[in-house]
């Protein structure tokens, strides 16, 4: 039942052998082969493709890089330019609240100065001798 | 002077004999590549004659003219069929091409009478494109795995594996279809 495996590479080579036989019989001239024109006329393959597709690689990325670089260059600039705005609007901003602020200076000053002198009254100056008590 | 401008022809000459001499090989190998399409084979075939005897893909002779020739040839036809299904176009000559063999002029109807060849190609479209390859070069064009796997640009231990395994595969469909 088990068949030989050499044997089975042998029928798989006459089979082979058979088709190239067939294929043989039916191969165009080489001279008719060589002399038709191919039907996409011939191509320029090799260094010369791969050095244009190469070339227009370098330009799109170019226009990428470059497009990237001013998009960054003017946002960088843009954010300059808020800051500033920024800037000049807080310098010119005044709260709502401000006019309160001298009355409340105004009256913490004066109560700041009255307490000041009622102190003075009451504590015996510091200036004058001490007693020593017999 | 004279010795100088005829080295090109006789290059070329040169170029064209060895190509001669291989020419039966090479379409059974583009017919190969080309999924049977012989249309599409001889095509492929032109391009590389063209691209050889221009200059375009050249001879260094770090492998056999041989080796050379068909990995020159499967990197045509590779090219060709991504080209195919690239333009919606030609794809629909390249689908029509490739249902219909005979009506593209080009038919194989010989083979329908051999019947143990039309198996084994039956069998043979059955296995993968690499599997292909490689039985074709090993039992077709009778080259060597070393070869073959120079031709195919793959390490010689990828190129056993494929080989072992599309044979193996090919045998049991050659004897699925005996057994029916």
């Amino acid at each position: 039942m088990n068949r030989d495996p050499r044997n089975d590479d042998r029928t798989l080579r006459e089979q082979f052998q058979a088709l190239r036989r067939e294929d043989a019989s039916r191969v165009p001239a080489y001279e008719a082969v060589r002399a038709a024109t191919p039907r996409h006329g011939s191509r320029p393959h090799g260094l010369k493709s791969i050095g244009g597709r190469l070339a227009w690689s370098a330009v799109g990325l170019l226009v990428l890089g470059s497009t990237v670089v001013l998009w960054t260059h003017r946002s960088t600039q843009r954010s300059v330019e808020k800051a500033i705005a920024q800037a000049r609007e807080l310098q010119a901003w005044s709260a709502p609240t401000d006019f309160l602020l001298p009355a409340d200076l105004a009256m913490s000053e004066m109560g700041a100065i009255s307490g000041a002198s009622a102190r003075e009254s009451e504590e015996p100056s510091t200036t004058q001798p001490y007693n020593r008590p017999d | 002077m004279t010795m100088e401008a005829n080295r090109p022809r006789a290059m070329s000459n040169a170029l064209s004999d060895s190509l001669a001499a291989w020419h039966s090989d090479a379409f059974g190998w583009a017919i190969t590549c080309c999924h049977r399409n012989r249309a599409l084979a001889e095509e492929v075939l032109q391009m590389t004659y063209v691209e050889i005897l221009e200059g375009r893909a050249r001879f260094d002779g770090r492998s056999s003219f041989k080796t050379w020739l068909f990995g020159v040839i499967r990197r045509i036809a590779a090219g060709e069929r991504r080209r195919a299904w690239l333009s919606t176009s030609r794809l629909a000559r390249f689908a029509r091409m490739s249902l219909a063999p005979d009506a593209a002029g080009n038919p194989e109807p010989a083979l329908a009478a051999h019947r143990e060849t039309s198996s084994l190609l039956r069998a043979f479209a059955r296995l993968s494109a690499r599997q292909q390859e490689i039985l074709h070069l090993v039992f077709y064009q009778e080259m060597t795995i070393e070869e073959a796997a120079a031709v195919l640009r793959m390490r010689l231990g990828t190129a056993r594996v494929h080989y072992e395994r599309g044979k193996r595969r090919l045998k049991a469909l050659l004897s699925e279809g005996a057994l029916r």
